[in-house]
């Protein structure tokens, strides 16, 4: 028996929503990505690449408002016409989830590293990606809630453990502050822009709400949320190990966490504390981005329905996400995605944005 | 109901006699029928079929009720004395004024309802040349003396808790509540139990749509028996394949009405001490009235503690074993150092060892249930103690072990609602093969798939994890801490009530 309830977001949602998906996509290796563009200065990558972001998700709220109701997907057919639309969406989703699949599997060999060194890689990527499947599987209100339920401990956790890295800091390794040309930064916003690619989920979700301009808000507040621990974060990085030191890990952020020690605390290490805590953004992330993709196949092939979406699109997912380890550098092929993904995930709705404003299409305010 | 499905309505006819005779034969002559016939020669008791046979023209009426389910004492008082006095000045005074009788009685046509009314434990009168039959609520069925729930104890607060009777359940209800808005509405379940069922609810207040959900649900129900409000709550609940209580499952009577206050609606059914309480959020299971009683600071402390508790109870052993044997660089080491020390000479793996100990505690709790109170405690005690400090001995298991198992026990039962207690005992299981073949990391995924299958849930259109998600700040400070009473103005959100304005300014003017 069910209850009738109509599906709809509260705007507080979407800080909720957008947090854990940024977040939970990539917080362990960015220091690395932002000191390889602006040395010791990196701290300031994370924030000069949200600038740019903000004109994104004002782009897509106002094609939300032109089309009222509409998907991004659904937009790109009313304003491109029906087959360019479905080939630029399939090449997005396709895009996403391989993506997507990439990065869980990167996820999922720093579980192996950190956690379960002897326990086989595909056993546990196996239960991980049943659960978010599950998740995905029962729409976008179960994954609010699911990630409105672990937002606010996770977000004190992580937080806190930033936090108490700080007393570690040698702030000489901080120095100088701006020490960078204009060209530099735009490189360091361009290499770090892939932290924000999540965002590509407004596309989808941005129907869910009739309060736009709350929606909206809420959205800034999530990324303005997201920028303030990128930025806490990479100060800790770096302040503790230097340019030169960073370069030495793959996940500095751990690294950084193992640093800390409390006495009385009754782990050894804090490390681990904060993948945990993170490891559960991951899944409601994951679970969103799914979610995400199997939406956008089941508009853009109406015949497909949203659940027989998640499991057309479980096979391609599962198989890059259980490739046998040690015959493809997932790692490389991630980081090409992460590198060019700017142009799928950020140009593809400001150029629909750019083409209906121009061509005057939808509701104009 | 079955009864009316096998033919049609049977009217009544003039001889009292032969109506008594058909209720006999409808009941298959059943021996704890009596009837009374007045002013025959005798009163006949025993086989009814060959009473009512016997009849005659000179009786004048006919008094039938089920024995020990109507007060035979007060029959005789109120009917049968008056009846034999003056018969036809007692039969239209109770025919035309029962609304003024201090009887409480009903008029019939059928022969079927008035054998409904009977199988209720209403006394029936048939009189000579009328074609109505009168029905009698005079109940005389033992009733269980009013006590506190056993499962539901609490420090502070009344001591009182549901018995078997849908009317004192419902009374008691009424004097918490002295509100006309105080809805009571009746329906009969069951095609053969004729169970009585009582939603209540306060009409300016509840959701409507909630309680227009609850009465189809209700009707929905097709079945031959209700015997428990357990039999309700299977088959109303949102999902039927779940673990958690979808419903709230209470004898407390002032849990109830505290429900009934913040606009949720309350399920009673006859001859069942626990009443059902929609919709229902997870976060409601691990709340008590008695938090209400104290002060704030108690208050929240109680709820503290029962989350803590809670957590200790599910995650406890799959914890113990995820750093005891999977990441145990992750412990201090002298900690470490301490658990490997205790599991020495142990024989088994540690997930086998901590089956074994939670498998012997299960077994005690369940066998502890049944158990004569008087022998209960003492018995609990000695297993314990002995076969604890025995099985350390041998090395059967390791102290660290048994420390962790039975503080796991124990934290089980700090939480008010038992089911939602039995729920956490089956995932504590999946916590331990999550620990024990993953290690900290399945213990998040472990985790994470519940509170993901929590998140798919609803009661009534409410979210089973609100006011944590969605996100309902307004209801988020009631949760995990108390909201101070004088803070409680409003109705929580999550109920999504009619009118949400629960108290005024609460300082008198002396008193700033």
């Amino acid at each position: 028996m069910t209850f009738p309830e109509k599906t709809s977001l509260r705007p507080s949602m979407y800080l909720v929503l957008i947090f854990t998906a940024i977040i939970g996509y990539d917080m362990l290796s960015n220091p690395l990505v932002s000191v390889k563009a602006l040395g010791n200065s990196g701290y300031f990558a994370p924030l000069a690449a949200a600038v740019p972001v903000i004109a994104i998700i004002i782009a897509m709220f106002a094609l939300q408002k032109r089309f009222p109701g509409k998907s991004g997907v659904q937009c790109a057919s009313l304003i491109i016409g029906n087959v360019p639309a479905v080939i630029i969406n399939l090449l997005l989703i396709i895009f996403w989830r391989v993506f997507a699949a990439l990065s869980a599997r990167n996820i999922m060999t720093l579980v192996s590293t950190q956690m379960l060194l002897k326990t086989p890689l595909w056993f546990f990527s196996t239960i991980g990606y049943l659960g978010i499947m599950y998740l995905a599987y029962h729409g976008i209100e179960s994954i609010s809630r699911f990630v409105a339920f672990t937002f606010i401990p996770a977000t004190i956790i992580i937080i806190i453990v930033f936090c108490a890295a700080f007393p570690y800091i040698d702030i000489r390794q901080l120095l100088p502050v701006l020490d960078f040309s204009v060209t530099d930064l735009i490189k360091g916003a361009f290499s770090m822009s892939y932290l924000y690619f999540p965002l590509i989920l407004l596309f989808l979700i941005t129907p869910y709400t009739k309060k736009l301009p709350s929606a909206r808000r809420f959205t800034m507040a999530a990324l303005a949320l997201s920028v303030l621990v990128f930025l806490i974060q990479n100060i800790g990085a770096i302040g503790i190990f230097g340019t030169s030191g960073l370069n030495r890990y793959t996940w500095p952020t751990l690294e950084f966490a193992h640093v800390i020690n409390i006495r009385y605390i009754a782990l050894e290490q804090i490390g681990v504390v904060l993948l945990t805590v993170w490891l559960v953004l991951t899944f409601g992330a994951a679970a969103f981005n799914y979610w995400g993709t199997a939406l956008a196949l089941s508009q853009l092939f109406p015949k497909i329905s949203y659940k027989m979406a998640v499991l057309i699109l479980a096979l391609p997912t599962g198989l890059v996400l259980l490739l046998p380890q040690n015959i493809i550098d997932t790692r490389f092929y991630l980081l090409i995605f992460e590198r060019w993904g700017v142009l799928a995930f950020f140009g593809h709705p400001l150029i629909l944005w750019l083409i209906a404003v121009i061509r005057r299409q939808g509701k104009e305010s | 109901m079955g009864f009316r499905s096998r033919g049609g309505m049977t009217p009544i006819g003039p001889d009292p006699v032969g109506n008594a005779a058909n209720v006999a034969k409808a009941l298959g002559r059943a021996t704890d029928l009596v009837i009374r016939k007045i002013p025959g020669d005798d009163c006949v008791r025993g086989d009814a079929a060959a009473d009512a046979r016997d009849g005659s023209s000179s009786v004048r009426a006919v008094v039938l009720f089920l024995e020990g389910l109507a007060d035979e004492e007060a029959i005789r008082r109120h009917i049968i004395t008056p009846l034999l006095a003056d018969a036809a000045a007692a039969i239209a005074h109770f025919s035309a004024a029962n609304e003024l009788s201090a009887l409480k009685s009903s008029t019939h046509e059928t022969l079927e309802t008035l054998i409904d009314a009977l199988l209720e434990g209403q006394v029936l009168l048939f009189a000579d040349g009328c074609h109505t039959g009168l029905a009698f609520v005079m109940p005389g069925w033992s009733l269980r003396p009013i006590s506190e729930p056993p499962s539901e104890k609490a420090i502070r607060g009344p001591r009182e808790g549901f018995t078997e009777t849908l009317r004192e359940n419902i009374a008691m209800v009424r004097r918490w509540v002295r509100d006309p808005e105080l809805r009571v509405t009746k329906m009969q379940i069951g095609t053969r139990t004729h169970t009585d069922v009582a939603i209540m609810y306060l009409g300016d207040v509840a959701n409507p749509d909630i309680v227009a959900e609850v009465r189809k649900r209700l009707a929905a129900i097709k079945i031959d028996a209700i015997l428990e409000a357990g039999y309700l709550e299977q088959l109303i609940t949102d999902s039927r394949t779940t673990l958690f209580p979808l419903t709230q499952a209470t004898e407390r009577s002032d849990k109830v009405t505290s429900a009934i206050l913040e606009g949720r609606v309350a399920i009673i059914v006859d001859k069942s001490a626990s009443a059902i309480i929609v919709p229902t959020t997870v976060n409601e299971l691990y709340q008590s009235p008695e938090d209400y009683y104290y002060d704030f600071w108690l208050g929240t402390l109680l709820r503290v503690i029962r989350l803590i508790g809670n957590n200790l109870a599910i995650a406890l052993p799959g914890l113990y074993i995820a750093l005891a044997a999977v990441n145990s660089e992750l412990l201090p080491t002298q900690l470490a150092l301490n658990i490997a020390a205790s599991r020495l000479g142990v024989p088994f793996p540690i997930l086998l060892e901590v089956l074994l100990v939670e498998l012997t505690i299960e077994i005690f709790r369940e066998a502890g249930l049944r158990l004569p109170s008087t022998v209960a405690q003492t018995l609990g005690v000695v297993a314990g103690v002995v076969l604890g400090f025995a099985a350390v001995q041998i090395s059967i298991v390791s102290n660290a072990t048994l420390i962790v198992s039975v503080t796991t026990a124990v934290a089980s039962f700090s939480g008010p609602n038992f089911q939602v207690g039995i729920s956490w005992r089956w995932l504590k299981y999946f916590m331990i093969l999550g620990g024990a073949f993953m290690g900290l990391f399945g213990i998040v995924a472990v985790g994470c798939f519940i509170v993901a299958h929590m998140a798919t849930l609803q009661s009534f259109g409410v979210s089973y994890l609100a006011p944590w998600a969605p996100l309902q700040p307004d209801a988020l400070v009631d949760a995990p801490l108390r909201q101070p009473l004088w803070l409680k103005f409003r109705r929580h959100s999550t109920w999504r009530t009619k009118n949400r304005r629960r108290m005024g300014d609460t300082r008198g003017e002396d008193n700033p």
